[in-house]
């Protein structure tokens, strides 16, 4: 899901850069010391996860790990993702310099969506809790994608370019399938680790 | 060994393992190749070919010559008589390369992949290390 230089316009691109400013802003206030080993290593299971790539029809996706984040780091996922981001900007020119405000917001927002939600699936199984923040952590992602590349180009939404096939060809298989993904590894985490998600899950 | 030791070598060799997989997996970005003097190859770096992408042709001054799609193996066959100079594939899900015309070198990716994932995992370890030790060390003196 990360967008490459150049795909969004000028004013596109300075709008979201400004909002991850302030999502990094809001995720560093307070941060602890003690906290910074738990970013650390989520942020390298982010970096890294870039790199399972999974051929689904005409294109090739890979898992992003947003809800999960959402889940375990709080309200401290928008700067792991801020970090990932370079890095995997920097390492693999994975998305660019020019979208990473860009690529933040469409990660940070829904990883932040998640930790609010997962206070209110309290009473359901870990599992289940898992699922729906892999999931619907894409379909926000998706979403939001949507949103910014029809600001950037109205050409997105018509014919070749037409933005429904990203959720069709690519991005529900992975919905689902990063659900599942993040059910289990919640799942046996809690199990194996309760601590590390801080009462919320 | 303590709980919090074992997780971080649990990680740590978890990382190691992803990094030293001899499998050419790589990040996901879509990657321009010219196969011969007029024809271009659209894929991502995982080897995928780029079915949607649409590849549109500019000449030196950056004039707009022709656009069209690649067929269903990522190919795109182009009138190099026309004398494009850059190409711009898009694939509408937010990737988009620039290619240069006869230009097949990427810096970058004459490092190996094991070594740039292998140095990003290590500065974050590196990070996650002397933070966990700050913290023990600080309540060792309370």
């Amino acid at each position: 899901m990360h967008i490459a230089d150049g795909v969004i316009s000028l004013p596109v691109a300075l709008t979201t850069t400004v909002g991850a400013f302030g999502l990094l802003a809001y995720s560093i206030k307070g941060v602890r010391e003690e906290e910074i080993p738990r970013i650390s290593l989520l942020t390298g299971a982010f970096f890294v996860a870039s790199l399972i790539n999974i051929p689904i029809g005409p294109t090739s996706v890979h898992p992003l790990l947003g809800g999960f984040l959402g889940l375990v780091l709080g309200k401290r996922a928008p700067l792991g993702i801020f970090i990932g981001l370079i890095l995997q900007a920097v390492l693999f020119q994975h998305g660019g310099i020019t979208t990473l405000g860009a690529n933040m917001i469409l990660m940070s927002l829904p990883a932040l969506f998640i930790y609010w939600l997962s206070r209110y699936l309290y009473h359901s199984s870990l599992f289940l809790r898992g699922f729906l923040s892999g999931f619907l952590a894409i379909g926000l992602g998706v979403g939001l994608l949507i949103v910014l590349l029809l600001f950037s180009d109205q050409r997105y939404g018509e014919g070749v370019f037409s933005v429904i096939r990203i959720v069709i060809f690519a991005y529900f298989p992975l919905a689902l399938l990063e659900g599942i993904l993040t059910g289990f590894a919640v799942k046996h985490l809690f199990e194996m680790k309760p601590n590390l998600f801080k009462g919320d899950v | 060994m303590k709980k919090s030791s074992k997780t971080l070598v649990f990680v740590f060799c978890l990382s190691l393992m992803v990094v030293l997989i001899p499998d050419p997996v790589s990040a996901h970005r879509m990657i321009i190749e010219q196969t011969d003097s007029s024809t271009l190859h659209v894929r991502y770096d995982d080897g995928t070919n780029a079915q949607l992408a649409t590849v549109t042709a500019y000449n030196e001054n950056g004039m707009f010559l022709f656009e069209g799609k690649v067929d269903h193996n990522g190919y795109y066959k182009f009138d190099s008589e026309q004398t494009p100079h850059r190409f711009v594939a898009d694939d509408g899900l937010g990737h988009r390369v620039v290619f240069i015309r006869d230009n097949n070198e990427q810096v970058l990716q004459a490092i190996p992949l094991w070594i740039r994932t292998f140095l990003g995992v290590s500065i974050l370890l590196f990070i996650a290390a002397l933070f966990k030790y700050r913290t023990r060390q600080k309540t060792y003196k309370r």
